[in-house]
Parts: structure tokens; C-alpha cells; sequence
């Protein structure tokens, strides 16, 4: 061995202990790191949620990229079935037309006669609400959340809060939002709890999110007459879900208590609306 | 000249190629599949990248690069940031520091090793959940996601296998 392989292999040998303190000072760092992020997350959730609206906004357009082929599919699946009943369906949406002709006559005659009560009552109306259309494009969280993430060309009106819910029913709120991504907290997370209203007993509640398909109805009255099959409602207590809005229909009511199968089915789910609650103005004069 | 340029582009995509890998996988993970309640039992992809490559190439897959993932995963999740960096540099740091012993094992008992330590993983990311979460426990689901993450390893195992040998013919990682 001539002496400059020699000095090389000194070279190495020197090096070695320093470059195995380094890997062990480099993953002290990158645990102490994780435990910081962790800590910060907790003092500074603001923080956190423009870099996920910054990850999302990067995200979600591969994702539609990803989720586009199994969106062709299904697309040509519904195209099938719906030209297979095409025939049968043209013929029942004819008898429905002439039925709706004449509920439209008594609708129009319902609606002026409204607006005149109104106009007697000195009845202020509420804002329209304004609804923004969103494909789904993921779902995230694994066991432990239940969230989905949806993707639009704007966002932009999009903020953290916003009720997000489809034809069918109540899906949840807007999590964390980017320009061109969202994430939704789904109304089955265990941090959901949306306050209810049952269709036929009246009876005010809770539903809770546990992580599985079912939704539990809390504070219920121990002398509740509530009955399978009836609907669940938003009732719009508190300031963030309007009233109204199906969220279920109850499946059980037992000991264990009343479960609830949410009324969107999160399989067909492919596009969902955003309302964009109006503004609140207060009448100074009403202020005590 | 052109061909040894090449090569050193050849050989940046070789270096990169595990990390952009985890990130697809992570992606993969959190797409849209219309099917029933799959997405609670998506396996835990990012964990068994972590896994195959501490042990077959761990320079590939930097620790700085786990923990960037880690954190890509929470803010895609909205899990609590920095916990599953934290789960799975301590995954990488577990397997790294056998993987002379693990290298000469058969392919039964790496797959043993896995199921342990993502067991493990599972216990750190369910204590952290607990902790931050008040949700972390082990779940039917969770455990679910666990024992199809296990099963589907062999399967990864070859998929990782034939492109760590066809992209480092030749290299050391």
C-alpha cells in the first residue's frame, strides 16, 4: 500500500466517528424538531393552517389528476345506465311535467299571497345564501378522522367554517382552505357535533361523530319520542349551520342510545356546495 | 461528454427516486376510490417505504426527507403536524441501526420485523393521537389498517424490490 492510499484511508478513519456524531446530532434535531412542530401546532393553530392551505393548494390538483380516470369510469357507467333508462324515464317525467304545470300555477298564487302578508307584517327577509360547486378529490385522515378534500379552480371565497353539503344532505365544514384546495371535516369526525332538530317530535340535540358510519344524537330528554325512519334537521342554533339542512335518518333508538345514518352517501359523493353564509347586520337600534 | 452528463442526471433521479416514490405513495393514500369505508383502511403505505428502504438503501431515503414527509402527511390529514414525522423517524432510526443484521435475514423474517415495528408505530402514533387528539386509541379500523398494511407488505416488498435493483444496478445506495 503506497502512502497516499494510506493517508486516504487515515482520511476515512478520522472522519468516521465525527460523520456518526453528526447522524446522531442530525436526529436528536429532527426529533426535537417534531416535538417543536407538535408544540407550535398546539400555541399557533393559525400558523399551521395557512401551510395545510398551502400543502392543499399544491395537492389537490395531482389528486384530481390521479382521481381522473376512476372519474371517467364512473362517468361512463352513469352515461350507461341512464341511456338504458332513458325510455322508461321520458315517459314519467312527461305525466310529471303536466303535474308540476299546475302545482306551478298554485306555487305562483302562494307566492304573491306571501309577499302581500309580508308586506303587511313589515316582514324583513333573510339574505340569500350563496352556494360555490367543489369536486371531492380525496379522502383523508385514516381511522383515526374522518375528512375528504375537495378541489375547485376557485377558492378564493372559500374559509375555514363554511357549512359544505350536497343535494342530499349536511356533509360537514371547511377544515382548512387554500386558493385551489379545501379540506372538509365530515360530519362523522369525532370534533364534529352539529346541533339538530328532529323532523316530527321537535326535539332538540346534538349529533356527534365518532370516527364510524353512524352518528350519535346527544342530549336528548329522557322521555324522547323520537322514532326510527324520522328525519334529522339543522336546527340552526349556534353560528354556524343554517336551519334546515337533512343530516340523517334516525336507524336505531335503544339503550345505547339513538344512532343516526348520515343522509349523504359518501361513496357516490363526487361534487359538493359550499354555502357562503350572508352577512350578519346589526340594527344598532335593537342593541342595548 | 453528453453521456457523462446523462449519467449524473441518471444518477440524481436514482438518488431522488425513493423520496419521490413515499410522496406518490402518500398521494395514492389519500385518493379519491369509491369504494365503501376503503378510506379508513387505506394501508400505511408511507410507513412501509420508510421500512424497505432503511433497511435496502437508508442514503436514499434520508432522515430529513422522513420527516418532511411526516409533516406533508399531518397537514394533508389534519392529524396533529409533526406526529407521524416523529413515528416514523423513530421507524427509520429502529430499522436503520439493524439493517447489517436484517440485510443477511430471509424474506420471512423482515416480514416479521415489520409487523413488530409497525405495531410499534401504530402504539406511538395511537399514544400521540391519544395525547394531542383525545381520539387515539386502537380502533376496530385502526387495527384493520394495520393487518392489511401487514398482508399487503409481501407485495410492496417485490414492488420496492425490483425497483430499487433495476434503478441501483450496479450503485450502492
Amino acid at each position: 500500500m503506497d502512502i497516499k492510499s494510506r493517508k486516504k484511508v487515515s482520511v476515512k478513519q478520522a472522519v468516521l466517528p465525527v460523520k456518526g456524531f453528526l447522524s446522531r446530532i442530525s436526529l436528536v434535531f429532527l426529533l426535537a424538531a417534531c416535538i417543536i412542530v407538535i408544540l407550535f401546532g398546539n400555541a399557533k393553530p393559525e400558523w399551521i393552517q395557512s401551510a395545510r392551505a398551502k400543502v392543499l393548494d399544491v395537492t389537490t390538483p395531482m389528486l384530481a389528476v390521479i382521481a381522473a380516470p376512476i372519474e371517467s369510469y364512473r362517468a361512463f357507467q352513469k352515461d350507461l345506465a341512464l341511456w338504458a333508462q332513458a325510455v322508461d324515464e321520458n315517459d314519467v317525467l312527461r305525466r310529471k311535467i303536466t303535474r308540476l304545470e299546475r302545482i306551478e300555477q298554485s306555487a305562483l298564487a302562494i307566492h304573491a299571497e306571501n309577499a302581500r302578508l309580508r308586506e303587511l307584517l313589515h316582514y324583513l327577509p333573510n339574505s340569500e345564501i350563496i352556494y360555490h360547486t367543489a369536486k371531492v378529490v380525496g379522502h383523508t385522515g385514516g381511522p383515526y378522522m374522518r375528512s375528504m378534500l375537495i378541489a375547485s379552480s376557485n377558492m378564493g371565497h372559500v374559509s375555514v367554517g363554511q357549512v359544505v353539503e350536497t343535494e342530499d344532505g349536511l356533509v360537514g365544514r371547511i377544515a382548512s382552505a387554500g386558493n385551489y384546495g379545501a379540506q372538509i371535516m365530515l360530519i362523522t369526525d369525532s370534533n364534529s357535533s352539529v346541533p339538530v332538530i328532529a323532523e316530527f317530535s321537535r326535539e332538540r340535540a346534538l349529533i356527534k361523530g365518532n370516527n364510524s358510519p353512524l352518528l350519535e344524537m346527544q342530549h336528548l330528554p329522557d322521555n324522547s319520542n323520537i322514532r326510527v325512519g324520522e328525519r334529522i334537521l339543522t336546527s340552526g342554533d349556534g353560528e354556524f349551520f343554517p336551519v334546515g339542512i337533512v343530516v340523517g335518518v334516525v336507524q336505531s333508538v335503544n339503550e345505547n342510545g339513538v344512532a343516526v345514518k348520515p343522509a349523504v352517501d359518501w361513496v357516490r359523493l363526487e361534487n359538493v356546495l359550499i354555502s357562503q353564509m350572508p352577512a350578519i347586520e346589526t340594527d344598532e337600534n335593537f342593541l342595548p | 461528454m453528453i453521456r457523462r452528463q446523462l449519467h449524473s442526471i441518471g444518477s440524481g433521479y436514482r438518488l431522488i427516486f425513493p423520496a419521490v416514490l413515499v410522496f406518490f405513495l402518500l398521494l395514492l393514500s389519500v385518493s379519491y376510490i369509491p369504494v365503501p369505508g376503503l378510506s379508513s383502511f387505506v394501508p400505511l403505505f408511507v410507513a412501509a417505504s420508510v421500512y424497505y428502504w432503511a433497511i435496502f438503501a437508508p442514503a436514499a431515503l434520508p432522515r430529513w426527507f422522513v420527516f418532511i414527509a411526516g409533516i406533508i402527511q399531518d397537514l394533508l390529514y389534519g392529524t396533529p403536524v409533526g406526529s407521524t414525522s416523529l413515528a416514523l423517524l423513530l421507524l427509520w432510526t429502529l430499522i436503520a441501526a439493524q439493517r447489517t443484521y436484517l440485510l443477511k435475514e430471509p424474506f420471512m423474517v423482515i416480514w416479521f420485523l415489520f409487523a413488530v415495528s409497525l405495531f410499534l408505530y401504530c402504539v406511538v402514533i395511537s399514544i400521540l393521537y391519544m395525547v394531542l387528539l383525545g381520539v387515539g386509541y386502537f380502533t376496530a379500523s385502526a387495527l384493520m389498517q394495520y393487518g392489511i398494511t401487514v398482508v399487503l407488505y409481501p407485495l410492496l416488498h417485490r414492488l420496492f424490490g425490483s425497483l430499487h435493483s433495476e434503478l441501483f444496478k450496479g450503485h450502492h445506495a
